[in-house]
């Protein structure tokens, strides 16, 4: 389970991330998100609007209203050229945390 | 178990969107996203075969409860916000010497011969201290201030939270125009002015600026005090 801190931490790289496989919208985000998390994280799905909305204001994505092809009003966001880079910046950043981590929790067999 | 027929989904909507409009969080656009959200969630569990209403009560569920959502919706703080504060600072001050000018022919109209005087031309000097003048001038402004930020009894309640900040922000500026004004009465007889009356020529417009700033509607106008997380 996820501590309040850690989603709120990590909602950034992780919307991020799902729109780089394309873009998408409020709905879909967060189903992938729990899906992606196997129900580990307790999303509450309202919470990740404002999210996207700060991403919005920082330029990382981008959005606009749509009508999908079953006629339902939807607001796209895809990820802009700055998005893309900052994504690279926060994956080097958590693999970075994660290696260290590793490196603690996972001793290579010469080790112990 | 009740009829699907006793269930309206229009008005479950409805009822849901003006709870979460009554919080300070969330803009129009907001309200309208989160719809479409809450529609999409909805039609999908329709689809595992439950009624409209337990779909309708899951999908609300997921969305989550909805004073925490707008706060979260409240925190956010572009530069749009600001710039909108400004814009209404900026009207209402304009306002304020369109109605200052009204209220002036008013009141010299209704109080024709009586001691009372209104100057509405040189409101700086004169209108301020006037408690008469300065309650017609605010009243309105008032009124539509609270009117734009919308949700009336919440915008006093919010009010009262950030009062501290009105206050320090005010006591700020006023300690500011203090030495401005012993700067002033140091410089105007070097530069063959009369000293000016800065109390009611700086102090009480400042005092009104800085009550206006923290007044004004912005997307955010009053922010909640919530805890910064996002679930």
């Amino acid at each position: 389970m996820f501590s309040r801190e850690l989603i709120a931490a990590s909602a950034r790289p992780l919307l991020l991330s799902i729109l780089a496989e394309g873009e998408s919208y409020g709905y879909a985000l967060a189903q992938r998100a729990r899906q992606l998390s196997q129900e580990q994280v307790q999303w509450t799905d309202g919470m990740l609007y404002p999210v996207l909305h700060r991403l919005e204001d920082e330029e990382l994505i981008a959005s606009e209203w749509r009508e999908s092809e079953t006629g339902r009003e939807r607001k796209y966001y895809r990820l802009t050229r700055t998005g893309r880079r900052a994504l690279e910046k926060e994956k080097a950043q958590w693999l970075a945390a994660h290696h260290t981590l590793t490196q603690l929790w996972n001793p290579t067999p010469a080790s112990t | 178990m009740e009829p699907h027929s006793s269930f309206d989904l229009g008005k479950a909507i409805a009822t849901w969107r003006a709870e979460l409009a009554r919080h300070p969080g969330p803009a129009p656009a907001d309200l309208r996203e989160l719809e479409a959200h809450l529609r999409e969630a909805f039609a999908e569990l329709l689809r595992t075969g439950l009624s409209a209403e337990e779909a309708f009560l899951i999908a609300r569920h997921r969305i989550g409860p909805t004073e925490p959502v707008a706060a979260e919706f409240a925190k956010r703080i572009p530069q749009g916000v600001w710039r909108s504060r400004i814009f209404w600072l900026i009207f209402a001050f304009w306002g304020q010497f369109w109605w200052r000018g009204s209220a002036g022919t008013l009141l010299a109209l209704t109080h024709r011969g009586s001691s009372i005087q209104f100057y509405s031309r040189d409101w700086m000097y004169n209108g301020f201290i006037r408690a008469e003048g300065t309650l017609l001038s605010f009243i309105p402004l008032l009124v539509a201030i609270f009117w734009l930020a919308r949700g009336v009894p919440k915008t006093v309640a919010s009010l009262l939270s950030t009062r501290s900040r009105v206050a320090a922000t005010t006591l700020g500026m006023m300690l500011l125009l203090y030495a401005l004004r012993l700067a002033l009465n140091v410089l105007n007889p070097l530069m063959g002015t009369n000293p000016v009356d800065v109390y009611t020529s700086y102090v009480v417009p400042a005092f009104q600026i800085a009550l206006l700033i923290w007044l004004t509607p912005g997307q955010k106008p009053f922010p909640a005090n919530v805890k910064t997380s996002i679930a």
